[in-house]
Parts: structure tokens; C-alpha cells; sequence
């Protein structure tokens, strides 16, 4: 039982580890999602229309985001990229 | 250094009393569970300075040109009056949730939200004594690892099942009522979590929440001693995410929760369909169904535009074993579906109404809600 649970936590950290580190062959999530699309499959999930911020204030709202509704990285970057572009100036 | 010592204590030649040795035991047992859960932390701070790209992936990064705008404070949150009518009593419950996001340069963020409802009930007659319910929901440090792992400390909502951490908000959910399995879900931990969502190929990414909470006895900030984990799945392209749950509370009273979530938001209409369900022997079994349509079609008015239609229907069985959990659960088993009908007054303000009918082992009763809620960004 317990080299199982240590067999497991070995592998789940040698995954992220082969995922994370190896620059030479970007894996396929390092696609660059469209933002409105990316804001489309995740925001609108429970959001109906974004609030009106400003460029600075989406910044934060989006990495609060990204961790209360598990966005991905490059998600979350799309996102923000797509609410920035439509941000309003201040 | 403390590991060392804790082997060394182990492997001490001793030849205690059978009181001492289940003692030793227990404490043995601890030992072991700390080490392993250095271990643990050991290996997940190296993986994730090691995981660290040369080029900054947080989500405040972004192109060259972008780099001197920098995140500034934000206060955020939401205003709501709810109110709910049925045969026996009539409430009325303002809330007020501020939510402030303090961002700690690319990789770390500050996240609050206080809370603070009041109940007035109208009862046989007479008004009941004002009661006042407050607390901090959360307040934690995001610490963003690397581009797949978010290290949260401090205070924050349990990862169990959705409800909880997505849509308790009143300005997101579809009805003012909770679902009747949200006693289970509706707390905070105190402690550590590492989440994330990890994609795997283009159509699926993986996601999941652990958490570690410690016993905290508090009037703002209480928390149960308990661990668990949220896994699932989510499908981008058909916006469909299936997830697991699982907690152990670890107090005087201990138990397990099982939970299961599922959520599909309807591409070619605008359908959003939620489920959840709870398996418990001392919290009890559940589980809820909605639908939401938003009437956004063009063929519709204006008005019809701004409009929502709900539809909720759920179950829930009392528990199996007589525990003391200390979670608010129905009474008893219950059966309840909803109707109801929001619309959007302005993108920050909306009224909604619902109708439920509630089968119980006592009694059944119908329900009113009426309700508006107000979300503001400052």
C-alpha cells in the first residue's frame, strides 16, 4: 500500500516534471488559444457579460480567476489578452 | 535534520509496557505521516523550481510591450436582497460579500472575501430576533509555481464538488436557494492546497485541487480539521468537465464525503446544464440537477433577450449513520424541484424569481424566492 502511494506521487511528479521542463519539444499545450474563444469555453460557463474594467484591473481579476475556476496557464493568458484588448482605457 | 531524528527514534531498542507501545505506536505513526508528507512537500517545491520556464509563464505576462502595465488592487463583490416565502414563514436575507485582490508582483496574488448576511424571519405572527452571520469566506496567498500547479495558503473555500467555489456568489448562481446537499460543500479550510489544470493534447485537460485544513476555532475564521481532493476532466470543445470529491474529516468526528460533479454548457444554444451529487454515511446522500436557458436568441425582444429560465430538481437522503457532523442538512429526507426566471436589468444587476415545491418526510410545502443582486468592480 505505502510503495503504492509512493509509486504514484513518483510518477504524478515525474509527469509534471517531462511536461514542464522540456523546452526542446513544446507539447501540444503550448498551442496560443484564440482569446475570445478561450473566454467563450471558460468565462462564460457562469459569467454572462465580463464587467467593465480597466486594462490593470483584468490583470488581477484573471489570475483570480485562473485559480478559483482551475484555468490553464495559456488559458488564462488568452483570456487576458482578449479582456485587455477590450478593456476600458483609465 | 528533524527527519533524521524521528529514524533514529525508531530504530531505538526498547521494551516498553503494551500501554507504552501502542503510545510509542501512535506516535510512531505520526512520525511517519509527517515524513512522508515532507517527502511530499520536498519533492513538489523541487519540481516546481525546477518546472520554472526561462521565460515567465504567470498570468500577468504577457507580450514586451505589455510588461510596464502593472496589476493594481481591485475591489470587488456583490450586494444581494433575497427573500423566500413558504407556509410556515417568511425571510428576508441581505448579503454583502467585498472580495479585495491584491496582486504580490507576476507570481502571487492576495484574494478575501468577507462576508456577512443577516436573517429576518417572519413566524407565526411575529418577527424573530434579527440574526447576523459573518465570516471571512477566504484569505489566501496564490502562489503560482509554474504553469500548472498553484500553491494557495491560508484560508479558502473547501474544493469539494463546484457549487462552493464557482457559483456561491449571488451575483452567478441561477437560484437564490441553495441545492440541498450544500451543507456538505459550504465551508472553509485553513491550511494548504496545490490545484491546477494540467492540459493534456488539445481536447481535454486535467484538474485538480488537494487540500490539507487544520482544526480552527474561531468565530470568523472556524474550520474543521479535514483533507480531501477535487479531480476531474474538462472537454473545451464541448465545454463538458466531469469531476471527482473527496473529503475526510479528521476531528473528534470522523467521516468520509464522496462527491461527483458535472457540468455542460450547450455550444450550439445557450443551454448550461450543473449536476452534483453527495455520497455520505454521516452527511447523507444527494444530488441536484439544473438547467439554465438563456433566452439570447434574436428572434426574441428585448426583454426576453435579458432573460434567463431555471430548472432545478433534487434529492436528498438523511444519513445512514447518527453522527454529530455539525453540517447544516436538511432534516430528514427531501425532494424539492424549482422554476425560476432571472433577468438582467443592467450587466450588473439582476432580479430573479422562483417557484419550488418541497416533498419531505414531515411535510410538503411550496417555496417563493424573490430576490436581486448587484456585482460591482471597483
Amino acid at each position: 500500500m505505502k510503495k503504492s502511494i509512493y509509486t504514484l506521487c513518483v510518477v504524478f511528479l515525474l509527469s509534471l516534471l517531462a511536461a514542464a521542463a522540456d523546452p526542446a519539444k513544446p507539447p501540444q499545450q503550448e498551442r496560443t488559444p484564440d482569446g475570445e474563444a478561450a473566454y467563450k469555453t471558460n468565462c462564460t460557463r457562469c459569467h454572462n457579460t465580463p464587467p467593465s474594467l480597466t486594462e490593470r484591473q483584468t490583470r488581477v481579476v484573471v489570475s483570480h480567476m485562473r485559480v478559483r475556476a482551475n484555468l490553464t496557464a495559456s488559458d488564462a493568458k488568452a483570456i487576458l489578452r482578449y479582456l485587455a484588448e477590450n478593456a476600458r482605457s483609465k | 535534520m528533524y527527519s533524521n531524528h524521528v529514524v533514529l527514534t525508531r530504530q531505538r531498542p526498547i521494551s516498553p509496557s503494551n500501554g507504552a507501545r501502542a503510545t510509542e505506536g501512535k506516535f510512531e505513526s505520526a512520525m511517519n505521516l509527517r515524513n512522508k508528507l515532507h517527502l511530499l512537500l520536498t519533492l513538489l517545491v523541487a519540481v516546481s523550481m525546477v518546472a520554472q520556464n526561462p521565460t515567465p509563464t504567470g498570468t500577468p505576462n504577457l507580450e514586451d510591450k505589455e510588461k510596464g502595465i502593472a496589476p493594481i488592487p481591485v475591489l470587488t463583490g456583490g450586494i444581494a436582497l433575497n427573500s423566500s416565502f413558504d407556509s410556515k414563514e417568511a425571510a428576508l436575507l441581505p448579503v454583502v460579500a467585498p472580495i479585495i485582490l491584491v496582486p504580490l508582483g507576476k507570481h502571487a496574488l492576495i484574494e478575501s472575501e468577507f462576508e456577512a448576511e443577516s436573517e429576518v424571519v417572519h413566524t407565526e405572527g411575529a418577527w424573530e430576533p434579527v440574526t447576523l452571520e459573518k465570516g471571512v469566506e477566504y484569505a489566501q496567498l496564490d502562489l503560482f509555481l509554474n504553469k500548472y500547479m498553484t500553491l494557495v495558503a491560508g484560508r479558502y473555500a473547501t474544493p469539494f464538488n463546484f457549487y462552493k467555489e464557482r457559483l456561491d456568489a449571488r451575483w452567478i448562481r441561477n437560484l437564490s436557494a441553495e441545492p440541498l446537499i450544500f451543507g456538505v460543500e459550504d465551508n472553509s479550510s485553513n491550511g494548504g492546497m496545490l490545484r491546477g489544470a494540467v492540459p493534456m493534447g488539445s481536447s481535454v485537460q486535467w484538474t485538480y485541487a488537494g487540500f490539507f485544513s487544520a482544526l480552527t476555532n474561531n468565530l470568523y475564521v472556524g474550520a474543521d480539521r479535514q483533507t480531501g481532493v477535487r479531480t476531474g476532466l474538462f472537454f473545451p470543445k464541448p465545454r463538458f468537465e466531469a469531476a471527482f470529491s473527496f473529503s475526510r474529516r479528521l476531528g473528534e468526528v470522523k467521516f468520509n464525503s464522496y462527491g461527483a460533479d458535472f457540468t455542460w454548457n450547450v455550444r450550439r444554444i445557450p443551454l448550461d446544464v450543473r449536476s452534483e451529487a453527495l455520497i455520505s454515511e454521516a452527511a447523507g446522500d444527494g444530488y441536484w440537477v439544473e438547467a439554465a436557458y438563456r433566452l439570447s436568441s434574436p428572434r426574441f425582444n428585448k426583454f426576453f433577450r435579458r432573460s434567463q429560465a431555471v430548472l432545478r430538481g433534487e434529492q436528498y437522503f438523511g444519513p445512514r449513520v447518527a453522527m454529530d457532523t455539525g453540517l447544516e442538512m436538511p432534516e430528514g429526507d427531501a425532494s424539492r424541484i424549482f422554476s425560476g426566471w432571472n433577468y438582467w436589468i443592467t450587466d450588473n444587476v439582476r432580479a430573479g424569481v422562483a417557484f419550488g415545491r418541497q416533498f419531505g418526510s414531515n411535510d410538503d410545502h411550496n417555496v417563493w424566492t424573490l430576490g436581486i443582486s448587484y456585482r460591482f468592480v471597483r
